[in-house]
């Protein structure tokens, strides 16, 4: 634990009582949550800083009930926090089908890698496929992929620039193809 | 794996493959990646992610789970007293005023981290300096430090004028200065602690111009908005840090020291004014403090006594503000419900935002509404609209209404749907029979005289154009008689172009313009006029 500031004012009564219901369920949630926000966010830094802001949220709202609430409705805090850093950064208003598909994403069970992720990367080219796999999936720097690929760096650059437009562009057809088959059912 | 070529391996590298190639590392490496800049960019940062969905999640920091529970837990515990103390004068065991506002105020710190990461965000999304201040200031939730106050005058000399400690977590702050005197604001509720004068003094929670005084930070953010250079290394309060100088336009360029370690600021130095530089240093800053909760609880010390300069009676619906206040306050059905504070001759209501609290504050109107010359004017209500440092002032249905805060514009088109802000409108008409060339060397001059806190008069467009006017006729360009405010109109102002009609000698409209700077700290500069 970190020191505590205590300050010695005249006015204060120090050891206020630890609510151990309120950390019960933190440490009970916060795993999910995490796990919930890093689904979004696929970083560690915006994970911690989301979920910490999901239960800051939380609780400067109160427990009307009493209680502290449900996973669901941290879950719920969460979702609206990362739609509205999405709005924060995007030039756009709206949310885009891309970003409907990584909500889609979050939101299917824990654990279980998107099918449709796998699949589209494997209509890519041999080349596109093998620089976003070095680089984003087993996570190399661009100098170890260029090692690995037999290129420069520059070149991987270039490279991976173009494999996240083609990937991006099948997703697109793939969003509309969907759309249009539900459409007809 | 293959390695066919796509044949553009030499291919010279653009900016969005390099930023693209950022927000990769920044993933792989487990960091927040830059805003994008473009929807191209954004859609790609979302598809780099679906591609990194496949991969295993990165656990959190080993310590990551037990600050957040106690974090947590330390809001909840001086939450749930703000909270006990709301049902208590909800069910009318106290009507003291201002210990009613407690749900409508909380979150007014957060704001101080929340609107420095927002709005530093998007302009400064590389491995700008400023750009990873802002966010480490964004992971801050608490802070302790000791804020130094000095000056140095233009022979070298100095002297610290005032120590002050602060501890802030979440919407919570205290500060106890070098006299003694501590003044707390525990989101609900803002008091000074006297023990010379054996006093707790009750103050208003909002506006809170102590907070702004005090951080460091909400000087960084001001500053931020304008162009920044690093000019070197330096160590302040034994860190080693890097200095940035700021430079507003048209003004005299100050500095910012930033801790090279945790990347928070620690030191602002002010441009030389009068001869007189200040200093305000953190000697000591510990982001992310186990702070103490029950420093932020109110408790009136043993033989001190209680002075409130401002009750209020908390209430519920605008009839009940009649015989308080002494008037029918304007409150759109949306508001009804919400809680209320009347006084005598005033009623307030406060909106709690995600980014802080939005005061409304109304009284009676007392004649026609003016708005002072130095504003932006919008129109509302039929009238105009003034727009003056962030604040919203106008009449409507014999109220006078002000609004303050965060979310002042929306607040107020909930009260007037039809209120048109000054950069809605641009100013109508500015079209000058006669054009008058400014001399922009000795504008800039002006500015900076301005910024030193000399000549005021020429941030407001009336006194710029009564000087104009007077000096035409004294050098004998017209004839006609010296006149004075009283003669001067502000016809329209969008806050960078005005238009002030004169209603008598030879000159009928005066048209000017803010040339150095355009924000509330630019002068006005003479560009035009017509003849009557």
């Amino acid at each position: 634990m970190m020191r505590k500031s205590g300050p010695g004012n005249p006015a204060a009564t120090p050891g206020s009582k630890v609510d151990n219901d309120v950390r019960a369920w933190c440490e009970k949630t916060w795993p999910a949550v995490y796990r919930y926000v890093y689904r979004l966010v696929q970083n560690r830094e915006e994970a911690e800083d989301l979920t910490q802001e999901t239960y800051l949220r939380t609780v400067r709202k109160g427990f009307p009930q009493g209680n502290p609430p449900s996973m669901g409705y941290l879950a719920t805090v969460a979702l609206n926090l990362v739609r509205d850093s999405w709005r924060r950064k995007s030039v756009r208003v709206n949310t885009s089908p891309l970003e409907k598909a990584a909500l889609n994403v979050a939101t299917a069970e824990e654990d279980a890698p998107s099918g449709d992720i796998i699949e589209l990367l494997s209509c890519l080219p041999d080349e596109y496929r093998e620089v976003l796999d070095l680089r984003i999936i087993q996570g190399y720097s661009r100098a170890e992929t260029a090692t690995r690929m037999g290129k420069t760096e520059g070149a991987v650059r270039g490279l991976q620039y173009r494999a996240l437009v083609a990937l991006r562009k099948l997703m697109d057809e793939n969003l509309k193809e969907v759309e249009e088959r539900e459409s007809r059912q | 794996m293959s390695r066919a070529s796509d044949g553009k391996d030499d291919a010279i590298p653009t900016d969005i493959e390099d930023r693209i190639d950022a927000m990769i590392d920044s993933l792989r490496e487990e960091r927040r990646p830059a805003d994008p800049e473009s929807a191209l960019e954004s859609e790609l940062l979302v598809t780099a992610k679906l591609v990194k969905s496949v991969r295993k999640q990165a656990e959190p920091s080993p310590d990551f789970g037990e600050k957040l529970a106690a974090s947590t837990t330390a809001l909840a515990t001086a939450a749930k007293g703000r909270h006990s103390e709301l049902e208590k004068e909800k069910t009318g065991g106290i009507r003291s005023g201002w210990k009613s506002y407690s749900k409508l105020i909380a979150g007014i710190a957060a704001a101080l981290v929340l609107i420095v990461t927002l709005t530093l965000g998007p302009k400064l999304w590389n491995n700008d300096v400023a750009y990873a201040m802002s966010k480490a200031v964004g992971k801050l939730t608490s802070y302790h430090g000791v804020l130094q106050k000095s000056y140095k005058t233009s022979d070298g000399s100095g002297q610290v004028v005032r120590t002050v400690e602060v501890w802030s977590y979440g919407d919570m702050y205290a500060t106890r200065r070098d006299d003694g005197i501590w003044t707390v604001h525990n989101g609900e509720k803002k008091w000074q602690v006297r023990p010379a004068e054996m006093v707790v003094a009750l103050l208003p929670v909002a506006p809170d111009p102590d907070r702004s005084g005090l951080d460091l930070r909400e000087q960084a953010k001001r500053a931020l908005e304008y162009p920044h250079t690093v000019v070197g290394e330096d160590v302040v309060a034994e860190r080693n840090t890097v200095c940035i100088e700021i430079s507003p336009p048209g003004g005299l360029p100050y500095h910012l020291w930033i801790d090279k370690e945790t990347n928070l600021p620690l030191q602002l130095r002010t441009a030389a004014h009068n001869g007189i530089q200040t200093t305000y240093t953190y000697t000591l800053f510990e982001g992310n403090a186990d702070i103490d909760p029950s420093i932020f609880e109110y408790k009136v010390p043993v033989g001190f006594a209680v002075v409130d300069d401002n009750p209020g009676q908390w209430i519920t619906a605008p009839t009940e503000a009649l015989g308080i206040a002494g008037f029918m306050p304007v409150v759109p059905d949306s508001f009804i419900g919400n809680p209320m504070v009347a006084h005598s001759g005033a009623v307030r209501i406060l909106v709690n935002g995600d980014e802080g609290v939005t005061v409304i504050t109304q009284k009676p109107a007392e004649g026609e509404f003016k708005p002072v010359n130095y504003a932006a004017i919008g129109t509302v209500a039929g009238g105009p609209l003034e727009v003056l440092d962030g604040r919203l002032r106008w009449q409507q249905n014999g109220v006078e209404i002000t609004v303050e805060g965060p979310d002042s514009v929306v607040v107020a088109k909930l009260f007037a749907p039809d209120l048109v802000m000054p950069e809605e409108s641009p100013v109508r008409g500015f079209a000058p029979q006669v054009e008058v060339q400014v001399d922009m060397e000795i504008a800039a001059n002006d500015q900076k005289q301005v910024d030193g806190g000399h000549s005021p008069w020429q941030l407001d467009p009336v006194m710029v154009s009564v000087s104009f006017v007077n000096q035409k006729v004294y050098e004998g360009t017209f004839e006609g008689p010296n006149i004075g405010e009283d003669l001067c109109t502000v016809e329209a102002s969008d806050g960078v172009r005005s238009i002030v009609s004169i209603n008598k000698g030879p000159i009928a409209k005066v048209y000017l313009q803010k040339l150095v700077r355009q924000d509330e700290s630019g002068i006005w500069s003479v560009v035009g006029y017509d003849l009557r």
